[in-house]
């Protein structure tokens, strides 16, 4: 078994630059989608999105699989060229700030409307103490909760140890508790 | 009091079981048991797990990147290709533009003609599909009259003079 789940279709890219595309199908929702948490701006998603599959098809010649724990997948390397690029995208919406996508809108609706309202309420606060948190916990989360990455990719990603993956996630999971805490103690009688 | 590392441990083993079953919602589980964690915790992990989704991309956008990725992906692409023009305008299928002296006054006369030519037949088209008024032809026989009484009258002093002359 490949140590790559992506290994054939790399080779197969490197051969013929026109098979990059079957790479891309598999990976753009998840490179936009990353991007979208991030940026929390469809445009500036896409741009990111543009930048980094264009970056990586010029760049599949220079990739180099690495066998450590999965920290050298075409996956891990695609994500890091998405996290530089949305660093700089970040700087660079900073320079010139726009609107922020309110993402807790854009949850699916629940089948329950008066849980869909409960939900609703909490996916807003726990997204306004995601978007407060530090970057490294915030793409720790999000690459853990929506991209469901294993944590020894997210610290290949992020370049940091597993350890402290672990400890980013649970700090950002403890503050989004915490928040939740608070709320559900506002709902409560005095 | 739990260490952090130790909760962040179980956080990480709860949400890999979590992970490792396809559907949201309320979930039986084996790996880590739920009381193990922190409430509050795992409330927060099996909200973000159940709202946190992926998002994709337009359609739109989606395959206007893989054009372009598919444009870039040609041998090539990013140098540009620079196609050779032929030296020689014999060896090229195209034909030659430049017309023999002699042969401008030729066609530009043929060209008025086939003008005039062209003009002529509309409006003989256009009189016949044209019928002709009630007005239209009460006018024509007026016409024809008042010439065949200028004719009468013409021919009558003639035979006038005539007959003077004669006396």
């Amino acid at each position: 078994m490949p140590f790559d789940v992506d290994r054939a279709a790399v080779e197969d890219a490197r051969r013929d630059p026109r098979r990059f595309e079957a790479l891309y199908r598999r990976y753009v929702a998840q490179v936009y989608s990353f991007a979208l948490y991030e940026l929390r701006d469809a445009h500036a998603a896409e741009d990111v999105t543009e930048q980094v599959f264009l970056r990586a098809l010029a760049g599949l010649p220079r990739f180099e699989e690495r066998d450590v724990d999965g920290a050298g997948t075409f996956r891990v390397w695609l994500f890091r060229i998405a996290r530089n690029t949305i660093s700089n995208e970040r700087r660079r919406l900073r320079r010139h700030p726009t609107g922020p996508l309110e993402l807790a809108e854009l949850v699916p609706a629940a089948q329950d409307v008066a849980s869909e309202v409960v939900q609703r309420d909490a996916a807003a606060r726990a997204w306004k103490v995601i978007q407060g948190l530090p970057a490294d916990r915030r793409r720790a989360l999000v690459l853990r909760f929506v991209h469901e990455l294993p944590t020894a990719e997210i610290a290949a990603i992020l370049g940091r140890s597993e350890g402290a993956v672990r400890v980013l996630i649970h700090r950002a999971l403890r503050a989004v508790a915490d928040e939740l805490g608070r709320g559900a103690g506002r709902g409560r009688p005095a | 009091m739990r260490r952090p590392e130790e909760e962040a441990v179980q956080a990480d083993a709860y949400l890999e079981g979590l992970l490792a079953r396809i559907p949201t919602g309320p979930l039986p589980l084996a790996d880590v048991a739920p009381e193990a964690l922190d409430p509050d915790l795992r409330r927060a992990v099996d909200l973000l797990r159940a709202t946190l989704v992926r998002f994709h991309p337009s359609f739109r956008f989606e395959e206007s990147l893989a054009a372009r990725l598919r444009a870039e992906a040609l041998p090539g692409a990013t140098e540009g290709t620079l196609v050779p023009f032929p030296a020689n305008a014999a060896t090229t299928a195209v034909p030659a533009l430049s017309t023999p002296r002699g042969r401008g006054p030729l066609l530009v006369g043929g060209a008025i003609a086939s003008g005039f030519s062209l003009a002529g037949a509309a409006l003989v088209a256009w009189r016949l599909a044209r019928p002709s008024s009630p007005f239209a032809r009460a006018v024509r026989a007026a016409h024809r009259a008042r010439r065949r009484t200028a004719i009468g009258r013409g021919a009558a002093i003639a035979a006038r003079l005539r007959r003077e002359d004669l006396a």
